[in-house]
């Protein structure tokens, strides 16, 4: 299953601030563009001598995959912090 | 007779361990050290690398930097899955870019059957590296 959410922390000084951003929503905007750039990533592959089929699998495989990562970023009293769920 | 040596006949009378098993548990039970077992949980396979940096350079006064990363050890395997679909002519040029980077690797010798030994060497792998205001480390979890 690709990433439903991300979640942005952001700490700076007193003040902290959490944003829960759903991706599904992201997702569906998407969709319709992936399916009208379709034809053209086929050609694409099949001029440059990829296999298209297993190249989008590989790609949805590694959407799926950055389920659990996350980036912590501080500096001073400032951080930031994004985790893919 | 003591509690373990009865639980290692009573695995060898139900057959869950054979006699040869059996002799083993019990003459390192008699050493007093633990021996590996046919029951024996097998290793957990990491799921995240870790990468952190932690800097104690105050660039611009705003203090010491932290970076902390973790990235899926799954987003490894399905990024070496992937880079095995790169046509190999784009790989020369890749190796070519990494060679004049003082990088030699060979892209074209990566496959998808060497990414499970490759994530059971990441199992075991712990980068550290210290300088004076620097300090990277690098380890799966």
């Amino acid at each position: 299953m690709i990433p439903q959410l991300a979640v942005i922390n952001v700490h700076s000084g007193h003040r902290r601030h959490r944003f829960w951003v759903p991706l599904l929503p992201l997702w569906l905007v998407l969709l319709p563009l992936v399916v009208l750039l379709l034809p053209f990533y086929v050609v694409g592959c099949l001029v440059v001598g990829v296999r298209p089929v297993r190249t989008l699998s590989g790609i949805w495989q590694l959407l799926a995959a950055a389920k659990g990562a996350q980036v912590d970023v501080t500096r001073g009293t400032t951080a930031t912090s994004i985790r893919i769920r | 007779m003591n509690e373990q040596r009865r639980q290692v006949l009573e695995m060898l009378a139900a057959g869950r361990i054979t006699a040869e098993e059996a002799d083993r548990l019990i003459s390192a039970l008699d050493r007093g050290q633990p021996a590996a077992t046919a029951t024996e949980q097998p290793k957990s396979k990491a799921k995240y690398l870790r990468v952190v940096v932690e800097s104690s350079d105050h660039f611009g006064g705003e203090g010491p930097g932290k970076v902390n990363i973790r990235v899926p050890m799954q987003l490894l395997r399905a990024g070496v899955r992937l880079a095995s679909l790169i046509p190999p002519q784009a790989l020369e040029h890749a190796n070519e870019a990494l060679r004049k980077q003082g990088v030699p690797f060979d892209l074209t010798q990566l496959r998808p059957q060497h990414i499970e030994e490759l994530d059971d060497q990441l199992d075991d792998l712990t980068v550290h590296v210290e300088q004076p205001d620097v300090k990277v480390q690098v380890f799966a979890e």
